[in-house]
């Protein structure tokens, strides 16, 4: 589903799980493993969009589902706010995030299409920009 | 307890994973043998039940666990592989499997159970003969999948109590974790496919569970709750649909209804364990599920031992560890606090290997907490708060009602002529309630005095209440199924009997309920200070990862209705479950601060959701700084993210890693 040019963050307990149940949803993204969602930084995304990824996903546990309770809630405001700098840098969202959990490949698959149609075009429209 | 000494885990399913992983942060090998050529046991192909949040299924942990018992260097993975032998010597034991014999310290059961026959026993539902009738498993695995997604039915029935609470079968027990489940899944079809109509058709809704009120509520907007088991299942005249034939029990008319398809949700059964039986000399109960074994060093937890939840089973497993290494001598040993009046507790101080102290305070982190006490300072690895009765305010009942749990009421109950109870009038499915209720009604109809109970949902989820239901039936007790709103003056109480299909007044002199039960302020103040995040009506967050009884502050366990407000029951079995938690709580990681970035801005301190982050004075810089307790670390990283100076590191996961994992990838 995601191509070179797409860069996934993945939470240890759910992200990554699904996606070693089904690599073809991820296709052939960067894939990054982390232990929580909440170990997520605006610097990691912004890099890896300096790194040229038009489309960066984090794909993070279900609300209470986190094993550190609210930390991807945290995921949510710092993809929130990378995509604010990118907008503020001429640029567009390129950034989203998903959830599913570890058991939820078919969830996956949807929340991916869901969170990726308002950033994907646009993406590769984009301007390059360079993270500061 | 040596890395040479070994012990075996048979069945690698949520028990059996939780065991393995317990005993190996014990510094125990593991020896895990698991029949099927994967781990995870039946959950493993269970599906998410979430809808925006978590569903508290713990089904997601399975494949999690059996991900960390492959990655871990203490539990060796035998798949594909069943026990033929076992040597009990209390000198030497051996496991035989798979061509292989190996010495073990002693041996945990956790095999599983077996889903009931549903085909067989039950013809008339058609399961195998009617298309569109599917078993909930089956169900289940086509929910993970996405095939039920990409066909949805127009129309799905659940149909409970499929092979349970079946005297006829022989099973006259309930499998208790299936309301819950056909709830949930019933409310995720909904969020994914908002088109199918749904409906359930039930005999009582039994809980499995925290937040069962919130859920029942929820799914009673989404699908069509039906109090009847239908008679029978059959293919739609000239089409291929099933069909459900049951009587309304609200209005007693028979109804067909047609469905594009129904679940039948399946009961557990002990299965075929003769085998296991004579290799490890395991008893059994009357329907064959594990009661023990004749062995010290063979302890059984999970489904095999009765219906359980995977959340139950995860926490018995971890629970079954602890016990084998105490009888190893490897632990836990220890003191923990308890933070309230609990007198069922006291068993835990005789119990070998642990001490109890009752507490007023707590201070410190995991491992080195010290407890309040009348008699001074004491350190505690851990603490419970047993959430009983007896320490909790009870909401005010309706006027006419007096509570069953007051002392004056119930010496007047005991002696009047006539009595109503009403044990889930406040809602909240509490099994205390239920049992104090049975308990009255057969005390009165010994002494030929009338007792009415009526109830919504009768408490089934344990062989005791349903026998003790059956028992008082039988003694004259009358008991009244209903799902209207009883209407109560000073007189009695008027509640529409649907199996009469009319209003009945029962005249009483005196009408019993259980009141809901909230914390005291003082418990608010004090859950606040100590357990932190999530304190919202429910003593602990509702999320899997913390199990029936961990609090976001490690080493801290609750029990009771602080973690179930719909419960005033607390078991001693589960105070103790909640000790031997807060006796082998470990930390997961090791944040650090570096002072010299710091600027003790307090973020860490005010946003860790673990309570691990601390201001204190340091003599040998001569200021405040701020530091992480390694024993309260969850290894998180929110705290790394969250520090505007970027003076918090986590040694298991740096930035430079990620940032090298990025950095060209996406060039080309």
């Amino acid at each position: 589903m995601l191509g070179k040019d797409a860069a996934a963050f993945l939470c240890r307990n759910s992200g990554a799980l699904v996606d070693a149940e089904t690599p073809e949803l991820l296709g052939d993204a960067t894939r990054v493993t982390v232990p929580c969602g909440g170990r997520i930084d605006v610097l990691h995304l912004l890099k890896a969009v300096e790194s040229g990824a038009r489309t960066v996903v984090v794909v993070a546990c279900h609300l209470d589902n986190c094993k550190s309770l609210s930390a991807t809630d945290e995921a949510e405001l710092r993809v929130a706010r990378a995509n604010a700098l990118l907008v503020e840098a001429g640029s567009a969202a390129r950034c989203a995030i998903c959830r599913a959990a570890a058991n939820a490949p078919a969830d996956l698959r949807r929340a991916l299409s869901e969170a990726i149609r308002p950033i994907g075009n646009r993406g590769s429209e984009a301007e390059e920009v360079t993270a500061a | 307890m040596s890395d040479s000494g070994r012990v075996a885990v048979i069945g690698g399913g949520p028990a059996g994973l939780a065991a393995a992983l317990k005993l190996s942060e014990g510094q125990v090998s593991v020896l895990l043998i698991e029949r099927d050529d994967r781990l995870g046991g039946r959950p493993i192909e269970f599906g998410c039940k979430a809808t925006d949040r978590c569903a508290v299924c713990s089904a997601c942990l399975v494949p999690q666990m059996a991900r960390d018992a492959l990655e871990s260097p203490r539990v060796e993975v035998a798949l594909g592989s069943e026990v033929t032998g076992f040597l009990g010597d209390p000198d030497e034991r051996v496991v035989e499997f798979g061509g292989r014999a190996e010495a073990v310290e002693g041996v945990i059961l956790a095999t599983g159970y077996a889903p009931a026959e549903v085909g067989p026993v039950k013809p008339e539902y058609g399961l195998g003969k009617v298309p569109g009738v599917t078993t909930s498993l089956e169900l289940d695995r086509r929910l993970r999948s996405g095939e039920l997604l990409e066909s949805p039915p127009g129309s799905l029935a659940f149909v409970q109590c499929a092979g349970s609470r079946d005297r006829a079968i022989g099973k006259d027990y309930c499998s208790r974790v299936c309301c819950t489940y056909a709830l949930r899944a019933a409310r995720a079809i909904h969020h994914r496919l908002p088109d199918v109509r749904l409906a359930l058709f039930y005999q009582d809704l039994t809980p499995a569970g925290p937040g069962f009120d919130a859920l029942v509520d929820e799914c009673s907007g989404l699908a069509r709750l039906v109090r009847a088991l239908p008679a029978k299942i059959h293919r739609e005249p000239g089409g291929k649909r099933p069909v459900v034939c049951y009587a309304d029990t609200i209005d007693g008319a028979l109804s067909e209804e047609p469905f594009d398809e129904v679940a039948l949700s399946v009961g557990i059964w002990a299965g075929d364990n003769a085998a296991i039986d004579s290799l490890f000399d395991l008893e059994r109960d009357e329907w064959g599920f594990a009661t023990g074994s004749a062995h010290n060093r063979v302890l059984h937890a999970g489904a095999c031992g009765g219906p359980v939840s995977i959340a139950e089973s995860i926490e018995e497993g971890r629970v079954a560890a602890a016990e084998m290494l105490r009888r190893l001598s490897a632990g836990p040993r220890g003191t923990v606090a308890l933070l309230g009046n609990d007198e069922r507790c006291a068993s835990l101080a005789e119990k070998e290997g642990f001490r109890a102290v009752p507490a007023t305070g707590l201070k410190g982190v995991a491992g080195a907490f010290v407890a309040e006490t009348p008699d001074g300072d004491v350190p505690v690895v851990g603490a419970i708060i047993p959430g009983i009765r007896a320490d909790a305010q009870e909401e005010a009942l309706p006027p006419h009602v007096r509570s069953i749990w007051s002392k004056h009421a119930l010496e007047r109950a005991r002696s009047t002529k006539t009595l109503v109870i009403l044990p889930d009038l406040c809602r909240g499915w509490c099994r205390a309630a239920h049992e104090d209720a049975l308990a009255l009604a057969a005390e009165r109809a010994s002494a030929r005095q009338r007792t009415w109970i009526v109830v919504r949902h009768a408490f089934t989820g344990e062989p005791e209440l349903e026998q003790l239901m059956s028992r008082a039936r039988e003694a004259g007790t009358c008991i009244i199924h209903t799902d209207a709103e009883p209407t109560i003056d000073s007189s009695g109480v008027t509640v529409r009997d649907p199996g009469l299909g009319r209003d009945l007044t029962l005249k009483a002199d005196i009408i019993l309920a259980a009141p809901r039960l909230v914390p005291t302020d003082a418990q608010r103040a004090a859950l606040r200070g100590l357990v932190l995040a999530g304190f919202r009506g429910h003593a602990v967050p509702l999320n899997p990862h913390l199990g029936l009884s961990a609090t976001a502050r490690l080493g801290i366990h609750v029990a009771g209705w602080l973690r179930d407000p719909g419960s005033s029951h607390v078991s001693a079995r589960r105070s103790e479950d909640a000790a031997i938690a807060a006796l082998t709580t470990t930390s997961r990681g090791s944040a650090e601060v570096d002072p010299e970035k710091c600027a003790i801005c307090l973020t860490c301190v005010r946003e860790c959701p673990h309570a691990a982050p601390v201001v204190t004075w340091n003599e040998e810089r001569q200021k405040d700084l701020s530091w992480i307790q390694p024993e309260a670390c969850a290894g998180c990283g929110v705290c790394v993210t969250l520090c505007p100076a970027q003076a918090i590191t986590l040694a298991e996961f740096p930035d430079e890693p990620i940032l090298a994992a990025l950095e060209g990838a996406n060039a080309g």
